[in-house]
């Protein structure tokens, strides 16, 4: 399958993480397999990455972190969806279904 | 534990983190989270049938290294690497009133420590004098190795992971080592008579001090920083 551009898993980070979020707290490494079983394997990112996007979603205040030790487990850190996030999904929502219908008018066959 | 082929996951595990840890922007919540990753991957890697060895290396190639995510984590973590910079900054100039603290009021408890010895007065000043310009000899060994070490005085910089407790702390000695000398002058004066030549001679050598050692390391900052500065404008 040929890879996805770039600048396009860049733009789609967020609102991917954001949309995973939203269905529960999550870490790391539970969304990045989430977005990769989904996908069937058609986005991959670099695992790591997603660390400092999360970083940078929990400084602008759109989630907020904390560690959690299950019985059994070892501590992981959990990321619980915030209101200026859930605004900021929101808003990409309406954007990307906006491009989408963009896309969908433009590539409909002329009649 | 060690497996038959001898490769041991908890220790390769253990450099794996140092390395990353070395990365003046990962901080140690971050390196904790990517360790956390590193393990479930190696898990999951395991539970598929790979072996521990092959399961940490594959592990450590999917997460890659401080060259595939350094800058973003920079990015993000720049208050903390700024406040860490202040930090190494205000430490810094503790150091340098530690440093001078300390000299001070070791020199005065040689002082006091050769008159109880029944050393002469003189003798003892001249010893107080050799102890204050081996100091200022000490302090020039000190710049000069930070000139020819300059790439691991760098390193060594960088790696300090400096915490406000860490400033307070050196903040107490400082201090304790004023407090220290202030209470030692006293008692250093009161062992010498009034109109004794020996009081001025004394009085003297701590002033010259007071002018020598912050100008010594005045001029080593602004011979280092010069030729930093030469660096950076013309490299």
């Amino acid at each position: 399958m040929k890879s996805i551009l770039r600048e396009l898993m860049g733009a789609s980070a967020i609102p991917i993480i954001l949309s995973a979020l939203q269905n529960g707290d999550s870490y790391g490494y539970e969304i990045v397999q989430r977005v990769k079983e989904l996908t069937n394997g058609g986005i991959t990112w670099k695992e790591a990455s997603i660390y400092p996007v999360l970083k940078k979603l929990e400084n602008e205040g759109m989630v907020k972190s904390y560690w959690k030790v299950q019985t059994g487990q070892r501590p992981r850190r959990y990321y619980t969806l915030l209101t200026d996030g859930k605004k900021q999904l929101e808003k990409n929502t309406q954007e990307w279904e906006l491009i989408q219908t963009v896309f969908a008018t433009l590539l409909k066959p002329a009649t | 534990m060690e497996s038959i082929t001898g490769f041991d996951l908890q220790r390769n595990i253990a450099g794996w983190i140092i390395k990353i840890q070395s990365e003046p922007a990962v901080t140690e919540a971050d390196a904790e989270e990517l360790k956390s990753h590193l393990l479930e991957i190696i898990d999951n890697l395991k539970a598929a049938g790979l072996h521990e060895e092959e399961a940490f290396w594959v592990a450590s190639r999917r997460l890659g290294n401080s060259t595939d995510w350094g800058e973003e984590y920079r990015q993000e973590n720049n208050p903390v690497i700024q406040m860490r910079r202040s930090l190494i900054i205000l430490a810094g100039v503790l150091a340098y009133f530690i440093c001078y603290y300390f000299i001070l009021s070791t020199s005065k408890l040689l002082f006091i420590t050769l008159l109880f010895s029944h050393i002469g007065g003189h003798m003892a000043a001249e010893w107080v004098l050799r102890y204050l310009v081996s100091w200022h000899f000490a302090v020039l060994l000190f710049l000069i190795s930070i000139l020819f070490l300059e790439k691991k005085t760098i390193s060594f910089i960088e790696s300090i992971k400096l915490k406000p407790k860490h400033t307070v702390i050196l903040l107490l000695t400082t201090v304790v080592l004023s407090i220290t000398d202030t209470c030692l002058f006293p008692i250093v004066k009161n062992m010498i008579s009034d109109n004794h030549p020996l009081r001025s001679q004394l009085i003297h050598f701590y002033i010259n001090f007071d002018f020598s050692f912050p100008l010594l390391i005045s001029l080593g900052f602004i011979f280092i920083y010069f030729r930093y500065y030469k660096k950076a404008k013309f490299q």
